[in-house]
Formats: structure tokens, C-alpha cells, sequence
């Protein structure tokens, strides 16, 4: 039987896909203290802009892209825009970005580890150094309480 | 994560619920019912090291973030495994991009020495390449399913169900469309 014939063969691809790749494991450490962190401070009293667009799913399908420049990801919710153009120095990510329109104050950029805020300039324009790679997460802040929070991307 | 760890006694639905209230021990219990599974397709994308650890990390992060607006909790498996394919295939185009950037800025002179064939890294890299892509053109759930299957050979039939909301006996007759779909899309990149 045809199905039947194909069914072992699947069966044998499954096997021998199998010899050359790790079990899962459980999270490490560092994991634990991520979600956690993320956990502590979900609760933010703002809206959250998502991600409308990433130069990364842009480029090159699932193939490698050739020619490497910074990365350009675009944030918008209630009516606010944050450009973000990330570049990546070892393990550490610079962070260029503008809010559009502007509105001065500062922006929170917020790991599961900790957080850091950034003076935003009259442009609405702002750079965050020294950012560690993995989850962040981008506060606005004009005062008080965030006015927008971005959804948490890796970087 | 053992079976023996996994908390039968509440749905997905109440630990979600609860950890949305603050709970912090339902919190860790609902990670901890989903880590595997998460490791799993981390790994079917070709994610390994600290480029895995960043999407796992992401993951915990978007689902901490997710808690709130939360509408059907009992399907968090499937959300979180969908969540879990979107952030790795993006970390595998980041690790991709790193490589490449190292690479234009020459060899470093502390790389340790690969004794792996050239032949034998290009033949991986080329199985590696046609699993990834295939994965990306499988949908859910034989895509969750194939993840579980490649690197979680031996999960209940209740643990896949959980992490891609089929009715427990549907899972054995999707493991076998997601393996033939598998062998098909291998087959056709071959060509």
C-alpha cells in the first residue's frame, strides 16, 4: 500500500531528524528570573503599540539576508508612532529612535532585569546605549504614568 | 519539567486566570506546564544558545503581557506555542544577521578550530535549512505537533494536546499528516 509505504518512510525521516538534534529541556536560571521580572511588571496603565512593521521579516524570507544594516522596527498604537533603529554592538543594542508627533519627557526602556530612561528632545527624537539584547520593552513618559508602552520585542 | 511536576489538579484556564490575578505561584506553574514545548519549537527553527535563551525569554515576556486581555484561557497552550514560533523565526533571522556581520568583519583570531568536515557541515546545514523552511510553511497545529515530535519524541498524547488545543484523539492521526507533510516539503527541496 502506497500510504502505508510512506508512512515508514516519514517515520524513518522523523528518526533520523531526531539523531542530530537536542531533547528539550527545562528553562535555564536566567529564564526563570526573566519571566518573572516580566510577571512583576505587567501591570502597566497604558496603551500598548504593536508592531506594524520589522525590516527583519522584511529581508530575505527564511534564507539569509546578505548585506546586514541596522534594523528598522515600527511601533503605533492610540494614535502614536515609534520609530526604532536598532544596531548591535556584541551583546549590547543601540537604540535610535523618534516618536511621532513628538511630545518631549523621556522614554523607559525596560528589560525583565531592570530599566533605564532616556531623555526624548524636542524632535521627539531619543538614543538609548548600552542596551542588553533579549526582551525590551519601551515606556513614554511625560510626568506621571506612561502615556504608551510598547509591546515587548527582542532586540 | 517532569510529568510527575505537571499540575494536574488545575486546568491551564485556572492557572492562567489565577497568575492574570497576581498569583505568582500559578504564574510559575503555567510556565512551567508550557517549557518544553517551548524549548521544542525554539529548537525546530535552529535556535540554539543565547539566541534561544532570548526567545524563551521573549515568549514569558509577551505572555506576562498577554495575561490581562486574556479571552480564551483555555487555549493559552496554543497561544503560547504560536508566540513561540513567531519570536524564534525572528531570533533565527537575528542570529542569521549577527553571523553575517561577524563574518564581513573577518575571523577572530580566539575562533576555536572545527575539526567538523566541510562536507559533512554543509550536508546539516542544508537538512537544517529544509526543516526550518518547511516548518515555516506547516500551519498549526501539525506544526506545534512536528516541533514536539522532533524534540520531544515520547510526550503524552495529553501534553500535545494541551500545547496545541486538539481533542486528545486527534493527536496521533495529526502527528502522522505532520510527518508525511514533513517528508513531502523535504522531498521537494531536494528537487
Amino acid at each position: 500500500m502506497r500510504g502505508r509505504d510512506e508512512d515508514e518512510r516519514a517515520d524513518l525521516l522523523i528518526a533520523e531528524l531526531r539523531r542530530g538534534r537536542p531533547e528539550a529541556g527545562p528553562m535555564s536560571e536566567r529564564v526563570v528570573r526573566a519571566a518573572d521580572g516580566a510577571f512583576a511588571a505587567r501591570a502597566v496603565e497604558a496603551p500598548v503599540a504593536e508592531v506594524v512593521d520589522d525590516s527583519l521579516e522584511r529581508s530575505g524570507g527564511v534564507r539569509p539576508s546578505t548585506v546586514p544594516g541596522p534594523r528598522y522596527v515600527v511601533l503605533r498604537g492610540s494614535g502614536v508612532e515609534v520609530r526604532l533603529e536598532i544596531s548591535e554592538h556584541g551583546d549590547e543594542r543601540r537604540v535610535l529612535g523618534r516618536v511621532v508627533p513628538s511630545a518631549g519627557g523621556a522614554v523607559e526602556v525596560r528589560s525583565p532585569f531592570g530599566a533605564r530612561e532616556f531623555a526624548v528632545d524636542g524632535g521627539g527624537g531619543f538614543t538609548a546605549c548600552g542596551v542588553p539584547r533579549g526582551p525590551v520593552r519601551l515606556l513614554l513618559r511625560d510626568g506621571g504614568e506612561p502615556r504608551l508602552a510598547t509591546r515587548w520585542i527582542t532586540v | 519539567m517532569s510529568d510527575q511536576t505537571r499540575d494536574a489538579t488545575a486546568s491551564a484556564a485556572e492557572l492562567a486566570g489565577r497568575a492574570a490575578a497576581g498569583d505568582h505561584a500559578a504564574w510559575r506553574d503555567l510556565i512551567r506546564r508550557y517549557e518544553l514545548m517551548v524549548d521544542a519549537v525554539v529548537h525546530c527553527h535552529g535556535v540554539t544558545g543565547l539566541d534561544a535563551e532570548d526567545a524563551r525569554q521573549t515568549v514569558w515576556c509577551r505572555l506576562a503581557e498577554h495575561l490581562d486581555g486574556i479571552r480564551s484561557p483555555e487555549r493559552i497552550g496554543s497561544w503560547i506555542a504560536r508566540t513561540a514560533h513567531r519570536e524564534a523565526a525572528l531570533q533565527a533571522r537575528l542570529a542569521r544577521r549577527a553571523r553575517a556581520l561577524e563574518a564581513a568583519e573577518g575571523p577572530r583570531l580566539l575562533d576555536p578550530v572545527d575539526h567538523r568536515t566541510p562536507e559533512s557541515e554543509f550536508l546539516r546545514a542544508e537538512v537544517d535549512r529544509g526543516v526550518r523552511e518547511a516548518i515555516a510553511a506547516i500551519e498549526e497545529p501539525e506544526r506545534t505537533v512536528l516541533a514536539l515530535d522532533l524534540h520531544r519524541p515520547g510526550a503524552p498524547a495529553a501534553e500535545v494536546a494541551d500545547c496545541t488545543g486538539l481533542a486528545l484523539d486527534e493527536v496521533a492521526s495529526v502527528r502522522r499528516r505532520a510527518r508525511r507533510r514533513l517528508l513531502r516539503l523535504l522531498r521537494e527541496s531536494d528537487m
